[in-house]
């Protein structure tokens, strides 16, 4: 569904992204993880338009189709079906949850109509009149997931989504995501530092560290591989809750 | 949610026609009165067509280059078509001007925002009140003579109810809802499908129209226009109405300048240290919503 080609981003002269290659298939659910400044983030930024590559190529391919992405603004992308929530998270606080959901529908042409079924369906009916500034910390995470739904997303891009949450909102997230991923034919593409949360959701990994690639496959392979222990877990093989 | 906005909108600017209404018929007797209360209801229309813009969280010190843009285009056209039909004919003229210089303009300003804006569009101001005092076809520093008479309390009453009808439709509406979406956050909203900067010139362009329609009655109030009426203490006047009335609120800013404009009316000599006075209202309302400002900014 996406394919990157030697995505280059420098800030400066510091390479945040450096020939990475990257692609993800239809309803795949794909993790990126990586220490704090590993160009994970700005990889994010630059697949759903935030930034623009120095250099390489970003490609959706559907039936076959091979659209290339670069230069393409956000509000471009979500007609392509690319949607995205942020690490820091950027709701419409002084809206409703349902003004949240509705501005996602409006401003992609979408049916409001779907509003009221994904706030049934996520579970965040009851708030639905709450200011969204006034919610908790994971309902305000599920409200994002909702607006970027409501805008059409197919791909989505979620940056962070189990950050300050406690284990009981994580395993109810994963659960959400799972669900919605296949009633939806979702595609996943996560930034997460939670390895219990990434590997019961994902189908595979990409390991970053110094804006490059440094391990790539299926979620326990990545985590025991000697790159990913020495650059992402300090050297110490990561242990499963 | 349509209609839920739209009453809210209307809500919002009943009182203020209401008010602007017994204003016009307690005030608008003799020529004093009738002038100062369309002085009253043109502040409170270009008011009305700040607050547009403002509504998407941007501050503009510009928009008195939009009045002028109505008021000369307007008085040139009135002055040499005589009757009602070369009024509206600068007055549409003066509204197809703003509208152009808007989209002009806007589509270098916008790609600005927050202060970097005000400061551009201060520019944008200065420059057209340089124009207007060294463009001899259009009178110059001196200014324009001879417009004919035509704004009376009725017909700028009917603009103000005009203006504050089209911000609360607009308000009401699907842009104007999206409108407070960009507010709100510019990059969410760009990552939900919005394009920030095409609802930008739209609502910079809508304002503009506003603004320039209540301008070319402007020149209709004295028969007489000049530089100085459209320079930066303007824009600043329509910027003080829309902060202290609650930007996006449409019947805030438009009872603030009224206000405004009576109150240097009965207290003249108040008029000359105004951007003291304008001063020390902005410190006094910031420390008053000190928590607001911290939090979402005017």
């Amino acid at each position: 569904m996406l394919k990157c080609e030697n995505l280059c981003k420098s800030y400066g002269g510091i390479s945040a992204v450096s020939g990475v290659n990257l692609y993800i298939k239809q309803g795949e659910s794909v993790g990126l993880i990586g220490s704090n400044g590993a160009g994970k983030t700005s990889l994010f930024n630059l697949l759903a338009g935030f930034e623009k590559p120095d250099k390489g190529e970003i490609f959706l391919i559907r039936g076959g189709e091979k659209t290339k992405l670069n230069g393409l603004p956000p509000h471009a992308r979500i007609k392509f079906g690319i949607g995205r929530t942020f690490q820091n998270l950027r709701l419409f606080k002084d809206m409703s949850v349902h003004e949240n959901i509705l501005a996602g529908a409006l401003g992609n042409g979408q049916n409001p109509d779907c509003c009221l079924h994904l706030l049934e369906e996520l579970g965040l009916f009851p708030l639905k009149d709450a200011k969204a500034g006034s919610l908790p910390y994971g309902s305000r995470k599920t409200v994002e997931i909702a607006r970027s739904l409501a805008s059409g997303a197919k791909l989505l891009l979620l940056d962070e989504p189990a950050a300050g949450l406690s284990e009981t909102e994580a395993l109810y997230l994963a659960g959400k995501l799972k669900k919605l991923r296949q009633e939806k034919n979702l595609t996943l593409l996560l930034i997460e530092h939670n390895m219990d949360f990434i590997c019961g959701l994902c189908d595979r990994l990409y390991a970053m560290d110094s804006g490059r690639i440094v391990a790539e496959g299926r979620p326990r392979s990545v985590l025991h591989s000697p790159a990913v222990i020495d650059t992402v877990f300090g050297g110490a093989p990561y242990v499963f809750a | 949610m349509k209609n839920k906005n739209s009453r809210k909108a209307f809500r919002n600017i009943a009182p203020v026609c209401l008010t602007a209404g017994i204003a016009a018929l307690v005030f608008g007797r003799g020529a004093y009165g009738a002038q100062l209360v369309c002085r009253m209801l043109i502040s409170a229309s270009m008011a009305a067509g700040l607050d547009i813009f403002a509504g998407l969280g941007q501050l503009s010190l510009g928009h008195a280059v939009f009045a002028a843009a109505g008021a000369y285009s307007c008085a040139l056209i009135s002055a040499r078509t005589a009757g009602s039909s070369g009024i509206a004919a600068g007055l549409a003229a003066g509204t197809a001007a703003a509208v152009l210089l808007a989209l002009v303009s806007g589509f270098a300003l916008l790609k600005l925002r927050g202060d970097y804006l005000a400061l551009a569009s201060l520019g944008l101001c200065e420059t057209g009140r340089v124009f207007m005092e060294n463009t001899d076809f259009i009178g110059g520093a001196a200014g324009l003579y001879g417009i004919p008479k035509f704004a009376g309390p009725l017909n700028t009453f009917v603009l103000f109810c005009f203006c504050a009808t089209v911000c609360a439709v607009f308000n009401g509406s699907k842009s104007g809802f999206i409108s407070r979406v960009v507010a709100q956050d510019e990059e969410a909203a760009s990552s939900i499908g919005i394009d920030v900067r095409r609802v930008k010139i739209a609502a910079f362009t809508l304002s503009a129209c506003i603004t320039a329609l209540a301008g070319g009655f402007y020149g209709g109030i004295f028969g007489f226009i000049s530089p100085r009426d459209f320079g930066c203490a303007r824009s600043v006047d329509m910027l003080l109405a829309v902060i202290v009335g609650g930007a996006g609120t449409v019947g805030g800013p438009m009872l603030a300048a009224m206000l405004t404009e009576a109150f240097f009316a009965f207290f003249p000599s108040a008029a000359e240290p105004r951007m003291i006075i304008y001063a020390l209202a902005l410190i006094f309302l910031t420390i008053a919503r000190r928590r607001r400002v911290a939090e979402n900014g005017l």
